[in-house]
């Protein structure tokens, strides 16, 4: 881990050298992208650039075409939407055969974030929002852009192309500002996200049954779990862009305040859902749009449709996509009947929905998601009978001393993390150097930090 | 039609759709400045002022308004036949 970490700041501090000393930055971060994915998968190296190419000469064709415009176009998003499909269906077999591998998933290793960029560039190009990029380089390198390769944020080509034609200059603040950031986002990873990962593990990976509350509670930890690894990914992609000078769009806004589901998922992977709405939801619904219910509803569901396939083939996904399609439902009627509560009872439902539908996100297969779920809706045994074998335990781990002192670690820093989350957000994007700041993180990572067989990043298994 | 008046028209559309009181829009007005315009009503709030100025938006055209400024500019046009 520590020698990773090592070669990862070699590689960036090059990186960053040659790219603003040099007068080919885009050639420095082609390189950049390459030796990034060779370091983590090399076999990953040639899908990528293959489907690169292939959008970047598709949407040149169907920009040049006046009769085959929409045959090239078809073309382009099936066979991009084809790899897709059997892309999840390899990932879905090899879930239900041999149980997750990862190794075997190598060579399409960020291949669910870059091919939704090139589709968003086929239909920009198609309906004439931009017109075709003419380098190539420039197209495979905002593709192949490393901090975002694993894990997003998801975006379009022409967000990046303003940043990679102008000529980068060094600006000291955008250094300190890309620093502070990481230091929250490895923080956010290494202390909390993967010291809430055992307690997950030991709910979901488990052939035991536990009581309906036992197992709810693990759907809020994963719930934990999920955003402090995807949004601490995000807070380290996001810093080494801005130590390139390159802003990358948010894609998280304190979503566990949110007062309802409407507000989770404007709140909640926003690039995802941005992308979702304009290349999904928006082409769908234009041609019904008199009908604002209609119109609304379709929206949700073709849109979590879309978003649980994207996540995956199983049926847990789809369960998982159902909670939410119901969730946003009963908010538009509620809206629809003016019907409010009080905003402690809002914030605790929210909660409560979004933990719940992640019991399915989690579970590995419908076999272990329905005996988790089974228990909640059981009067009997929704409640622990013994609370210190069928709960503390359970977390605890057997409650041994030391799993016990990371059930109540974590929790502490959690919490205390989202509750003063919005001053820790704004003093992570400062622009100044502040030795509080980064002696805090570092010594918070130093000391609590997992180092020792960490966690995969959970989005980038998508 | 003054952009003035295109712009108290598309006010009154709002005002309407939203259940607004005492709504003032200005062109730099936005989505965000309104609460309940989101993705799922903005298609149906674009379909209302198509109704009120008897014409019709594109796909791109709706998908890339930023403010009601943008409306503006683009009503302008087509009533003016550009």
């Amino acid at each position: 881990m520590l020698q990773n970490a090592l070669y990862f700041f070699l590689f960036i501090s090059t990186m960053l050298f040659l790219f603003y000393k040099t007068k080919q930055h885009l050639l420095v971060l082609f390189f950049a992208g390459l030796l990034f994915m060779a370091f983590i998968q090399w076999r990953a190296i040639p899908l990528l650039l293959l489907n690169s190419l292939f959008a970047f000469y598709l949407a040149q064709k169907i920009a040049d075409s006046t009769t085959r415009k929409n045959t090239f176009f078809i073309l382009g998003i099936a066979a991009l939407l084809v790899q897709l499909v059997l892309f999840k269906l390899f990932v879905f077999s090899e879930q239900s055969l041999t149980g997750f591998s990862f190794e075997s998933l190598a060579f399409t290793l960020g291949f669910s974030f870059y091919t939704l960029q090139n589709i968003a560039y086929l239909f920009d190009v198609k309906i004439g929002r931009i017109l075709p990029e003419e380098k190539a380089l420039l197209y495979v390198v905002s593709a192949s852009y490393f901090p975002k390769i694993l894990c997003g944020p998801v975006v379009t080509f022409q967000q990046m192309k303003k940043h990679f034609i102008a000529t980068p200059v060094f600006k000291e603040e955008n250094l300190i500002a890309g620093i502070n950031r990481f230091a929250l986002g490895a923080f956010k990873k290494l202390v909390i996200a993967d010291r809430l990962a055992p307690m997950t593990t030991a709910v979901f990976d488990s052939t035991d049954t536990f009581s309906g509350f036992t197992s709810l509670f693990a759907g809020l930890i994963f719930t934990l779990q999920v955003y402090f690894d995807f949004s601490g990914y995000v807070d380290m992609a996001l810093g080494i862009s801005r130590m390139f000078g390159i802003t990358l769009p948010e894609n998280f806004a304190t979503p566990l305040g949110s007062l309802s589901i409407t507000q989770f998922w404007r709140r909640w992977h926003i690039t995802l859902m941005q992308w979702l709405t304009q290349y999904v939801y928006y082409p769908v619904s234009y041609w019904f749009r008199k009908n604002m219910f209609l119109s609304a509803l379709f929206g949700i569901v073709i849109t979590l449709l879309f978003s649980a396939f994207w996540h995956g083939l199983g049926l847990t996904f789809l369960l998982w996509a159902f909670c939410h399609i119901a969730y946003l439902t009963i908010e538009l009627l509620a809206q629809k009947a003016n019907f409010k509560l009080p905003k402690a009872i809002t914030y605790f439902l929210t909660i409560l929905a979004v933990s719940f539908a992640n019991l399915f996100f989690r579970s590995p297969d419908f076999v272990t998601a329905k005996k988790i779920t089974g228990e909640i809706f059981s009067l009997q045994s929704f409640w622990p009978s013994d609370w210190l074998s069928q709960f503390v335990a359970v977390f605890g781990r057997g409650a041994e001393l030391n799993d016990l002192f990371n059930f109540y670690l974590s929790w502490t820093f959690a919490l205390v993390f989202l509750l003063f989350e919005n001053r820790i957000n704004s003093r992570s994007n400062s622009e100044k150097f502040s030795v509080f700041w980064l002696a805090t993180m570092i010594l918070l990572i130093l000391v609590f930090g997992i180092f020792s067989g960490g966690e995969q990043f959970i989005y980038s298994r998508f | 039609m003054e952009r003035v008046e295109i712009l108290r028209k598309i006010e009154l559309v709002i005002t309407d759709f939203f259940n607004l009181k005492n709504f003032v829009c200005a062109e730099s007005t936005s989505a965000a400045d309104i609460e309940g315009w989101n993705s799922f009503s903005h298609l149906p709030l674009m379909s209302k002022i198509e109704e009120a100025f008897s014409l019709r938006f594109s796909f791109i055209e709706i998908t890339d308004f930023n403010t009601v400024g943008d409306i503006v500019n683009c009503i302008q046009k087509k009533l003016s036949g550009i």
